[in-house]
């Protein structure tokens, strides 16, 4: 699959399960959107494809030859995505996931 | 800035790229915290609006554990005040019965206890009328609702007249009790606080709903004042009123008749209300 339509596709679908996690009613078990790991995840494939999104549209029509200034920038500029998303994927890694108690005391008796 | 730098040779990635990418990346993070403190502000909502409820729900409980006590309290001073008396004094006839071996005396306290256990039924018989009124019971909200009518009117201190226009559905039992208890509370409202000359009730239904709807030309409530008075804390009635339509998931409204001369109220009730 072309990787610029691979990039739109993924920011699309991310764009969606954002707005679906707005519109849908809160439940208990899940207070605040931060603290699920799907909301890691999704945000680490957001923010990679939408930084290297012009950058592989222009590696796609240019040939970079190896050991140039571009290659090294196309690297360069990867790497740094690669790495935030990565720090985000571990950071998905390490939330717990749906907490039962983590709504106030007060409102766990109401539903 | 090694980026920007580089950006200038000619086989490097053009600075327009960087800019493309830098502009890309600022929008990703920017939704992703619009979301998160979106999504903070409408959970912040919810719960304040949670809470709104919790406490209109604990206002309007309150209010009905005080109405339960206050009928009980009222019900105890009737028995107490009313008919303890009277069967004290019946008790004190049959003794003196017991002590006064004269026939005449003998009969004349015992027609005397007669009466005062005739006096004695008729109190009681009051008291279980005002809890449940038997025309209620035994012949529906129309008749109940036309008996209180006939009994204003016939006081001749106001006009008060009541028209079901379709009534062959009766409600549930306990829904019309639930109704004639909010009717009760409203007109025994216009007369204490309108000085209405007239009361008019009426009463229709589609498939849909069952409507009641009260007139009166004296000065009423509109649906501000009624939602201002009813979150006060004190005053019982109107959160009766609206507890019991809330029961009933009707809905009440009070309004101003266009003309500007009389009020309205407007009951509504779903048809899932009638039998």
């Amino acid at each position: 699959m072309n990787v610029a339509v691979l990039a739109i596709l993924v920011i699309t679908w991310s764009i969606v399960f954002f707005y679906e996690q707005l519109t849908k009613p809160a439940d208990n078990s899940q207070l605040f959107l931060y603290s699920s790991p799907a909301f890691w995840v999704v945000a680490a494939y957001l923010i990679y494809f939408a930084g290297t999104f012009f950058l592989f549209i222009y590696s796609q029509n240019k040939d970079l030859a190896k050991g140039s200034d571009a290659y090294i920038q196309y690297n360069l500029i990867n790497g740094v995505f690669v790495l935030i998303k990565n720090i985000l994927l571990s950071v998905a890694m390490f939330t717990k996931g749906p907490v039962e108690n983590s709504m106030p005391s007060r409102y766990r008796k109401i539903t | 800035m090694i980026l920007l730098q580089a950006a200038g040779n000619s086989s490097s990635i053009p600075s327009v790229l960087f800019f493309g990418t830098l502009g890309m990346l600022a929008l990703a993070v920017g939704l992703v915290v619009f979301i998160v403190f979106h999504q903070r502000r409408i959970i912040r909502f919810q719960h304040q609006l949670q809470k709104m409820e919790e406490d209109q729900q604990k206002m309007l409980l309150e209010a009905s554990i005080q109405l339960q006590e206050e009928e009980r309290q009222r019900i105890a001073a009737d028995l107490h005040d009313d008919a303890g008396p009277l069967l004290a004094t019946v008790r004190l006839y049959l003794n003196e019965n017991m002590i006064n071996l004269d026939h005449a005396t003998q009969l004349q306290s015992i027609y005397n206890a007669k009466q005062i256990i005739d006096d004695t039924i008729q109190l009681i018989r009051n008291i279980s009328h005002s809890l449940m009124p038997p025309t209620l019971k035994n012949f529906g909200l129309e008749s109940a609702v036309n008996d209180v009518f006939q009994k204003l009117s016939g006081s001749g201190s106001i006009n008060a007249s009541c028209r079901f226009h379709d009534y062959r559905r009766r409600l549930k039992p306990e829904h019309e009790l639930s109704v004639y208890r909010v009717i009760q509370e409203m007109i025994n409202n216009i007369l204490k606080h309108s000085h209405a000359s007239f009361i008019h009730l009426t009463q229709n239904r589609n498939d849909e709903q069952f409507f009641i709807r009260i007139h009166h030309d004296g000065s009423g409530l509109t649906q501000t004042e009624f939602e201002k008075l009813k979150n006060k804390t004190q005053g019982l009635g109107l959160k009766n009123i609206q507890s019991r339509v809330s029961l009933l998931n009707g809905r009440l409204f009070f309004e101003k008749d266009p003309s500007q001369t009389y009020y309205k109220i407007s009951l509504e009730l779903p048809a899932d209300a009638m039998q």
